[in-house]
């Protein structure tokens, strides 16, 4: 019922296919299919949704502009992404239809599709691919001088403070979209009527926020990589 | 005591101390900034990232302890 592990639907080649990386490529999917259908109807004038998503991208380009001085569409299209996956893959959790379908393993019934970011594995490869990520646009803009911050003996500090930050960052949004799942399987096992809808709410915001802090905090990390000593 | 009980109260006691300290400095965040705002309301948007941020901070400890009570309970 509530597990801390995802459930494994299928095995290729000894590849084990879970539901939450089903759910993964689902948004991806979503994303995916939205884009190239924006792409081709980009004009002049535009459109209502293409004036929409010109205000989201523009606002969010401005508030990373003030937050880290880099003037670099391309790194901030770096940040930018991890916000949108983030948050389509939340928001697609707490989507109606979402959970109700059900496979049949072994006389026990499993979900298709679980919420993409409460398995540890997920979180963990896109702090690993941020932090990683950060560094290597530092080392590709400033060289080889850009590992001589890592050489003093404040440095070693510092190293080790980069493999903390993969633990934080891969837990915090674990933690936050995990305890939603069970925060509402919980209250549809208590009362189903109309109880969870605060909670649905809830999870709305802490979807749209865990996603802003993932975005906010790698472009602080960016600026501090970028900026010369 | 026998290891069903134990198993039973530790997740709950772990919540309930491991909580205190993030729940009360994450107030202590929100008052500082507030106070902040008060005095600068022109810096106000540049405060409130800020807040976020150190909110969150702060929240991720409490989620490190909420893992940890999971764990315990469901292995």
């Amino acid at each position: 019922m509530i597990s801390l592990k995802p459930e494994i639907l299928f095995e290729i080649y000894g590849f084990k296919v879970t539901n939450t990386l089903l759910a993964g490529y689902l948004s991806i999917l979503i994303l995916a299919v939205f884009s190239l259908f924006l792409r081709k109807n980009l004009k002049e004038r535009p459109t209502k949704i293409q004036a929409l998503i010109e205000i989201i991208f523009e606002g969010f380009y401005n508030f990373w502009q003030n937050l880290t001085e880099i003037k670099n569409l391309k790194i901030f299209v770096f940040c930018f992404s991890f916000f949108i996956y983030i948050l389509i893959s939340n928001w697609l959790g707490i989507f109606p239809g979402f959970g109700s379908i059900y496979l049949k393993h072994h006389q026990e019934k499993i979900h298709l599709l679980r919420t993409a970011y409460s398995d540890l594995n997920m979180t963990l490869a896109l702090s690993i691919i941020s932090v990683v990520g950060v560094n290597v646009v530092g080392f590709v803009k400033l060289g080889f001088h850009y590992f001589k911050k890592y050489l003093s003996p404040i440095g070693i500090l510092e190293l080790f403070s980069e493999f903390s930050k993969i633990i934080s960052f891969s837990f915090r949004l674990f933690g936050n979209i995990l305890a939603g799942e069970v925060l509402l399987l919980t209250i549809n096992l208590i009362l189903p009527v109309l109880a969870p809808l605060p909670f649905l709410i809830l999870e709305i915001f802490v979807g749209f926020i865990q996603a802003l802090i993932f975005f906010t905090l790698t472009s602080i990390f960016l600026k501090v990589a970028l900026s010369e000593h | 005591m026998s290891p069903e009980i134990l198993k039973t109260i530790t997740p709950s006691l772990t919540i309930v101390f491991g909580v205190i300290f993030p729940v009360l400095m994450i107030g202590k965040i929100g008052a500082e900034a507030m106070k902040a705002i008060g005095r600068n309301p022109e810096a106000a948007s540049k405060i409130q990232t800020a807040m976020i941020l150190a909110i969150a901070f702060a929240e991720a400890i409490a989620i490190y302890v909420l893992v940890v009570s999971l764990i315990i309970k469901f292995t």
